[in-house]
Formats: C-alpha cells, structure tokens, sequence
C-alpha cells in the first residue's frame, strides 16, 4: 500500500483538499470502538455523499482509494472531532 | 461605602472558559442520551411516544440550554476585553488592545500543518460581480470554497456580508503597489489596518478560479485572531460581523422565518446547524441529511417554493461555505436542523 496524498487531518466541517479533490468533513464519530466518518467527496465525475469506516478504503473514480485513517475525539474547549484521511494506491 | 467597580480579567476569562466547556459538556450529554434511546431494546407504543417527546421536546431544551452557555461564555469574554481596554485607557485603533497575540509576520502568519504558501495567480479582483459570483440573480451566492480550516463560523460571516454588501467588500482592501493587500477590519468598533502579501497556504479558501477576496480576508483574520491560521478554527458568525464591521453582532437561538427576514432586511445572517447525532447516520446505508452538523451557513434569501424541485411552501436558502451543498429548507426543515441565527444591522 502506497500513499499517494496525505495524510491530511482537519476538523468536522472543514473541505480539505487530499488527491485534488476537495472533501467535505460533514460528520465523524468513534462508536464502539469503530471510526466512521460521513464526507461529501468532490472528484471531477461527480460529488456524492459516502460513509466510509477506518480500515476499509473507499475507490473514488479518477481519483484513487481513499483511505480513512483515524478519528480524533473532540477535545472539550479546543477543538471538534477531527479526521485523517490519505490517499492511497 | 467605597464601590469596586470592574472585574479581575483573569478570572472572567476562566469563567467564560467554564461556560463554554459546560455547553459543550451538555451538548455532549444530549448525544449520548440520543444515542441510548434510539439503541434501547425497548419497542411498542410507548417507547415510540417517549422517542416523539425526547426529540420534539426535551433534547431541544438541552440544545437551546447549552446554546445559552455558550452565549453567555462569549458575554463574559467581552466584558472580559471591555475591562482590558478600560485598564488600558482605551487602547488605541490598530493596536493589539484585546490583548490577543499577534502575528509576529503580519504578512503571512503561521501556517501550522498546511501546506506551504503559494503566490497567488494573478492580481484578485474586488468587483462586486466577481463577489457574488454564482446562483441566479435572485438567488446569488459568493465565490467561496472553504478550505482546511474549521474557519465556516467566519466565511459564513464574511459571505453574508458579500451577499448583503459586495462593494463593502471591495470597499475594505486595497491593492498596495507593492503588490501587498491591505484589508480594513475592526477591533472595538475601530478600524484595525492589516496587510498580507499576495499569497496563501495551499488548502485556504479559495474561490472557483483559484485564490479570491474571501483568500485575502481569511489571510488577513489569521493575523487578526492571533497570528496563526489555527487560530480560525472554531468560532461564531456574530464574531465574524464585529471583526469585519465594526459593529454590533447578534447571537440569537432558533428563530422564525419572519424573525430571520427582519433581520436579514437589516443586514447580513448567519445561521449555524445542530450537532447532528451519529446515530442518524453511523450504522445506515442512507446517509440521511444533507446538513452538515455543528457547521455555520449563511442566509441567501427566502422563496414560495423549491426553486429547485418545485415543491410548494415558503423555503429559505442557506448557504454553504464549501461552495457546495447549499440547501432550501422548509420552516420545519431548517428549525428540525438549525439552533443559532447571527445577524448584523449595516448600511448600504
């Protein structure tokens, strides 16, 4: 497994860029020990809305496999849960 | 009877912290709850009824409760700033008398963890058509398409002003002739100069043709809010409209669509979603609501209809600073999904 962009951390909310396509972190959770986040990816072929879980890559057409890496809990006061995300090949 | 008059800043700003974190700590007990209701075993009519009532009345009461602290926080830390500049004798326009650390290279603060700075294409245009860049002519939106950052809380605020305004826009930066911005902001209701060079961080803002207004303004809102641009992640719409306008901003909690036009008659609005409950989304293929949670929008307008779809019924188009995913909501949509309104009054 080869990382072709990333990894990128940024919080719920935000639209990082990983591979060229802009991301949008819409939601993200740890619940029961399993990471999942919710991202409105953008690729040239079309945005779509996609759940994707940590450790099991998601294939964005043109773009490559994207890969959620980890979800960091919200830290009270500081920040909101954030997400790492790389592309991978 | 000798009076005291005025406040230990210290202190105010750790009770505005205590506030703050309370809210979130509410908020977060609401998730939970949500959580363990909607996973209960139990099934029939009456868990049925206590899920109706738990979502239609009790978990907003929490919402609106911890919107309060967080309201109150924000109080406390502008009582907290008055009473600095008060034991400062007022401080003086452009200096840093807030207290908040600045940039220690006004030009390009520190970028943290983004990705290295890149002149920009070409010189920005500030025309207002270039502003509000997108939509039809009744509905326009702003060329904005937010980048790393969790700055939506400020880009929601600043688009609201391009809609309202774009020549206010075009009004507060100036391209120096060394090929420097200069952007007007405000800091107590006195205009706070701050110029950046030509350049910004891979992954900033930026508009549909690459680096834009809303790139020199998130430039210049990092130095502004402290000097790196981490110091934009997090934040409310109401913070926003002071630091761009100088003037009064407003933080209300769920409002009606009558109450949000009023104030959108007055001037720009904001408006900022509910954390949104993993539960809705976490085990479903569906992926259910196209709102991003906990994520601040801004207003564009109100319609009869659906533009989009033609469905009937009064909507109101929010927003989103990513460039994508703006909504039209029905009155029940947008109350079912949104908590907070921000507001400004300005001048044309």
């Amino acid at each position: 497994m080869t990382t072709i962009d990333g990894p990128v951390t940024a919080e719920q909310g935000s639209q990082p860029t990983v591979g060229g396509m802009r991301i949008g972190i819409m939601e993200a959770a740890t619940i029961g020990g399993v990471s999942k986040a919710k991202l409105l990816v953008r690729p040239e072929s079309g945005e779509r809305i996609l759940v994707i879980t940590a450790g099991q890559p998601v294939e964005i057409e043109g773009v490559g496999s994207l890969s959620l890496d980890e979800v960091i809990p919200e830290v009270e006061g500081e920040s909101k849960v954030r997400v790492t995300l790389s592309l991978i090949a | 009877m000798p009076q005291y008059l005025g406040a230990n800043v210290d202190e105010l700003r750790e009770l505005a912290q205590f506030f703050d974190t309370s809210g979130q700590q509410l908020s977060s007990i609401s998730t939970v709850l949500t959580t363990r209701i909607m996973r209960s075993s139990w099934e029939g009519p009456d868990n049925q009824n206590f899920v109706v009532d738990w979502q239609s009345r009790l978990a907003p009461h929490l919402t609106r409760s911890s919107g309060a602290l967080h309201a109150a926080s924000q109080l406390l830390v502008a009582n907290a700033l008055e009473q600095e500049a008060a034991s400062d004798g007022g401080g003086s326009a452009g200096g840093p008398s807030d207290g908040l650390p600045r940039s220690t290279n006004p030009l390009n603060p520190d970028i943290g963890d983004m990705k290295d700075y890149e002149p920009f294409d070409g010189e920005i245009s500030f025309d207002p058509n270039d502003i509000r860049f997108y939509g039809t002519d009744d509905y326009m939106r702003p060329d904005v398409q937010q980048g790393q950052l969790g700055d939506c809380w400020f880009l929601s605020g600043a688009g609201a002003i391009a809609l309202y305004d774009p020549e206010f826009i075009e009004e507060h930066v100036k391209y120096n002739d060394d090929g420097t911005y200069t952007v007007t902001m405000y800091r107590d209701g006195k205009p706070v100069e701050i110029t950046v060079e030509a350049s910004a961080p891979g992954d900033a803002v930026s508009g549909m043709r690459g680096a834009n207004w809303a790139t020199v303004y998130e430039k210049a809102a990092a130095d502004y809010y402290g000097g790196e641009y981490s110091d934009l992640d997090g934040g409310h719409s109401d913070d926003a409209f002071e630091a761009m306008t100088g003037g009064e901003g407003r933080r209300e909690g769920e409002l009606n669509f009558d109450s949000i036009k009023d104030r959108l008659a007055d001037g720009p609005v904001a408006v900022a979603s509910e954390r949104a409950d993993p539960y809705f989304w976490f085990d479903t293929v569906d992926e259910g609501s196209e709102v991003v949670g906990n994520h601040a929008y801004m207003v564009g307008g109100f319609s009869d209809s659906n533009p989009e779809t033609g469905a009937k019924g009064e909507h109101i188009l929010v927003i989103n600073p990513w460039g994508t995913g703006d909504l039209w909501l029905t009155e029940q949509e947008y109350k079912d999904n949104f908590a907070t309104v921000y507001s400004t009054e300005m001048d044309k």
